[in-house]
């Protein structure tokens, strides 16, 4: 059958572009791939204009204008198999993501250039149902040859600028500060940190040994130029020990791998879990790919990298798994699934031997002073250290059973000073007990109304006074001054907030506590105001309940000595106003 | 390449949107770009050319300014003039500096960009901007004499329907800078995209009375529009303005919340006629009548030097003074709101002069 220009369908484009990531940051892994395999040393990505447009600069060769024309074939690449990006797709994956795309390129000794491609040409082409030669044609300009300035160097400038111009607004969740870095720190080839993970040396070394590839480039990102690492980002997290494994299928030697296993017992967070694909530094597919190959219950206890050596082992065009056609994948992911299992069993054998969380509770009662929550707990830690533990005879867990065990030793050591100090601990006296009686006390002092109030509710009722008493206040204001609550409340509004104080002194207060004393009527009418307001919308103001945190979060123990505290304020209060006279005209 | 973009210092209350668009165009072929307003001596950054903008023709002088101080600072640089003053007078510039280049109406290749509206931040004027201003159509179906509109920007034509891809990420309000948006073509696609964005537009060039029907004033009810902006011209329009405020207020704008630029002290030669004190007149009573606010709005020819210095042969130096002095001890913000005093003090007055003559206040109640 003869294809013709009529049987390219522009659906192409799109399978080509968005139908083939899972996400349309992605195409940023192909603009790195495209700058490493021009050998650049540095990649600058950032965002400009807010995150109206993103771009990718590199240190690179450059492209001369042919190679520019050519760089926009769709699947035909004049890269080898030795580069990354060799399907050709390149810098057609931005156009889901933006309205244009901008490559502007220059060898040494060669012009500078500047190609552009509009995306809506392609977008509305493809809505049109145009033919796809007569969209692409239209939608991409030619190269143009850009002027030079004073500070432009012809012999020696050598770059490529990919820039995606206004992203749309579809986009925009994805192409954020946090979301990329993110993206960038998952899956392209970055460097270890050396400063925060001193794991790095002895891994990087051994990678090279086993002869794995893995560019050397430094990928930066933001307006400050942060560097781009890959994880893990901390080495505090990790049992001091790293299992390393070759993967050999027939033999030969497919892949190698590492991983660190996390010393507590809980999943890893963030960019420091699981276990990744990688080939020649790039990320295939995520930790689920890893993960799937395990068919029993996974957790993210380490985090590791499976690097793939075999050419034999090709990824999918989207990258997101492999293509099984090789024979060779299949026993492959195998082994890499008894790895994972055997990683796995290392941290069933640690859940019992890893007693740090359960000391942490029993040293945290401590210092709290209860003394009784902290010999139940240390009572339970004893049981845990005389249970016996089966460990499997797997050489992975083996390797790493002695840092296990010495840690574990430690503990023991821990555990038996613990008990020291909790049998030379007095009990204390009942504090809870004691408050609730000094509160009871405050309450037989309240006036009768608010004393009534008080004892209609329960113990636990009455650790809120803002609920169960200030009605009595409520009462008593509406008797001295006539007002509404509703006008009682504007008042109290008014008021809140010291800075507002200047809005009363304008007219008299409405209770006249003394006489000859304006000043001190003025000061305690708006307390009274400002903390009836506080008691009546404690828990109606967002703001207040934010403030109140602190509140909130008492210990009972807190809590009742506090409640006291506003019974005696609420005392005061009744007084001041059963004895005020009604000053308003 | 290196690449200044100059505000000259004159007053204005929007920052300059040919440049930003301009720096978003020269940043796409890959040149580095720096904004200052007026002479700035402080550029760590020698331009291979400098790109000056302009605004009124009465704000010629700190164009001038610009250019004079720039190319002593830089004399290599080549220097580019644009805007509303150099596309009305390019020879005033031309003839003045033979070393400038003027580039007249718009600059086709960079409308399509988005302003780049983080250059501001580094502009003491407008570091706290916080909208984005958009043309979503240029030009004008109409030919009013007294308009630049027509000379610069042509015929009415759609530039952008997608407003929401136009809309900055930091920007919580759109203005709208379309010079007669219900004339567009696309108005009923662009005022549904505005609906679902749900932020706070400003129809800041005015919306055309005579072309408010039913349709458009149940869309526009449906959008966040803190002022409704319009223009009263003529006394001719006086029915479709009527006709507009109480479609409006029908769908739940507020009276109070539209606003109306009336015209004044404009004289056309061609036709021999202008309008007239008593017209002006008239034509707040019936603004106040309806409930709005009027906005004084005196004409200047396109070509004026000066600001305010131009007299209708219908209007005198007197007249139009009283207008001036009337917004400033009546007016509130320049505007006269159809507050019950005022509203009560033009519809007694005998004339014109009754109206706007200012007399202590004897009784405060």
């Amino acid at each position: 059958m003869k294809f013709t220009e009529k049987s390219i369908g522009p659906n192409l484009i799109e399978i080509i572009t968005s139908g083939l990531y899972d996400g349309n940051q992605n195409c940023l892994r192909e603009y790195v791939q495209n700058s490493i395999d021009s050998h650049a040393t540095n990649i600058d990505i950032c965002f400009e204009n807010g995150y109206e447009n993103l771009i990718i600069k590199d240190d690179g060769s450059g492209m001369s204008k042919k190679e520019l024309m050519e760089s926009l074939n769709i699947g035909i690449s004049h890269k080898t198999e030795e580069d990354t990006g060799w399907r050709g797709i390149g810098i057609w994956s931005g156009v889901p993501a933006c309205k244009r795309i901008v490559v502007i390129t220059k060898k040494k000794n060669d012009k500078k250039y500047r190609i552009e491609i509009n995306n809506d040409k392609i977008r509305d082409g493809i809505g049109d149902k145009e033919p796809l030669l007569e969209i692409l044609s239209s939608a991409t300009g030619d190269p143009k040859e850009m002027p030079f300035g004073a500070d432009d160097s012809f012999e020696n400038d050598h770059f490529t600028i990919v820039r995606l111009e206004s992203i749309l607004k579809t986009q925009k969740d994805v192409f954020k500060d946090k979301t990329i870095r993110d993206y960038l720190v998952k899956f392209v080839p970055a460097p270890f940190d050396n400063n925060n993970f001193s794991f790095a040396g002895e891994i990087d070394k051994w990678l090279k040994e086993k002869g794995v590839k893995f560019p050397t480039v430094n990928i930066n990102f933001g307006d400050e130029r942060e560097p781009i690492f890959r994880p893990p980002h901390r080495d505090d997290i990790f049992i001091n020990k790293i299992t390393k494994q070759e993967f050999k299928v027939g033999g030969k030697l497919v892949a190698v791998g590492w991983a660190l296993t996390s010393i507590e017992n809980q999943q890893l967070e963030g960019p420091n879990k699981g276990i990744f694909f990688k080939k020649k530094g790039y990320t295939i597919g995520n930790e689920n790919l890893v993960r799937n190959l395990y068919d029993k219950t996974y957790h993210f206890w380490q985090y590791g990298e499976i690097h793939i050596i075999s050419e034999a082992v090709r990824e999918n065009a989207a990258r997101n798994n492999f293509e099984y056609n090789s024979g060779v994948v299949g026993p492959f992911f195998d082994e890499v699934g008894k790895f994972i299992g055997s990683l796995q069993g290392v941290n069933r054998v640690k859940v019992n031997k890893n007693l740090e969380k359960k000391i942490n509770s029993v040293k945290g009662h401590l210092e709290k002073r209860d003394v009784k929550s902290a010999k139940k707990a240390l009572d339970k830690l004893k049981d845990n250290v005389c249970q016996k533990i089966n460990v499997p005879d797997d050489p992975i867990i083996q390797d790493i059973l002695p840092m296990i065990d010495a840690k574990f030793e430690t503990d023991k050591k821990v555990i038996s000073e613990l008990e020291e100090e909790v049998k030379k601990e007095p009990e204390k006296p009942d504090m809870i007990k004691i408050r609730k009686e000094q509160l009871n006390n405050i309450i037989d002092l309240l006036p009768p109304d608010v004393r009534k109030k008080c004892n209609r509710t329960t113990m636990e009722g009455k650790l809120y006074p803002e609920i169960s008493v200030t009605d009595s206040i409520k009462d008593i204001l509406k008797d001295k001054t006539g007002l509404a609550f509703n006008e009682v409340y504007a008042l109290s509004k008014a008021a809140y907030g010291w800075d507002n104080i200047s809005k009363i002194k304008t007219s008299s207060p409405i209770l006249c506590i003394d006489k000859n004393k304006t000043e001190r009527n003025l000061r305690l009418g708006v307390m009274i105001y400002t903390i009836h307001d506080i008691f009546v919308n404690l828990a109606k103001h967002e703001e207040g309940k934010e403030s109140f945190k602190w509140f909130e979060n008492a210990t009972l123990e807190e809590k009742y000595e506090l409640a006291a505290g506003m019974y005696a304020i609420i005392g005061l209060i009744y007084r001041l106003i059963e004895k005020s006279e009604n000053c308003q005209p | 390449m290196k690449i200044l973009l100059v505000e000259p210092d004159y007053y204005t209350r929007y920052p300059p949107l040919g440049l930003m668009k301009l720096a978003s165009y020269h940043r796409s072929q890959g040149n580095q770009i720096k904004l200052v307003r007026g002479t700035n001596n402080d550029i760590n950054f020698t331009p291979d050319k400098i790109e000056i903008t302009s605004l009124f023709t009465y704000a010629w002088k700190p164009v001038h300014k610009a250019i004079e101080f720039y190319h002593l600072l830089f004399p290599n640089a080549k220097i580019n003039v644009g805007g509303i003053y150099a596309s009305l007078m390019p020879d005033d510039i031309k003839s003045a500096y033979s070393y400038v280049n003027v580039n007249i109406g718009l600059c086709e290749v960079a409308e399509q960009y988005m302003p780049a509206y983080d250059i501001l931040k580094d502009v003491e004027k407008w570091k706290d901007w916080d909208s984005s201003i958009i043309f979503t159509s240029r030009g004008c179906i109409r030919d009013c004499p007294f308009c630049a509109v027509p000379k610069l920007e042509g015929k009415m034509r759609s530039v952008i329907t997608d407003v929401e891809n136009y809309v900055h990420c930091e920007h919580k309000k759109i203005i709208l800078w379309d010079n007669n948006f219900l004339a567009s073509p696309d108005w009923k696609e662009v005022l549904k995209n505005l609906q679902e964005m749900g932020l706070k537009i400003d129809f800041n060039q005015g919306l055309d009375a005579r072309l408010i029907n039913e349709e458009k004033a149940k869309m526009l009810s449906g959008l966040k529009i803190p002022l409704v902006r319009m223009a009263y011209d003529n006394v001719d329009e006086k029915n479709a303005i009527k006709n507009a405020v109480n479609l409006l207020a029908e769908y739940g704008i507020n009276r109070r919340n539209i606003l109306f630029y009336i015209l004044y002290n404009f004289y056309d030669d061609g036709q021999a006629y202008g309008d007239t004190p008593d017209d002006f007149l008239s034509k707040i009573r019936d603004i106040q009548e309806l409930g709005c606010v009027s906005y004084p709005m005196r004409f200047e020819p396109l070509i004026s030097k000066k600001k305010n210095h131009y007299i209708s042969p219908s209007w005198t130096v007197e007249k139009l003074e009283a207008i001036a002095k009337a917004r400033r001890v009546l007016g509130f913000g320049g505007a006269f709101p159809p507050y019950e005093g005022l509203v009560n003090k033009f519809k007694k007055a005998k004339d014109f002069d009754d109206a706007f003559s200012l007399y202590p206040v004897k009784n405060q109640t």
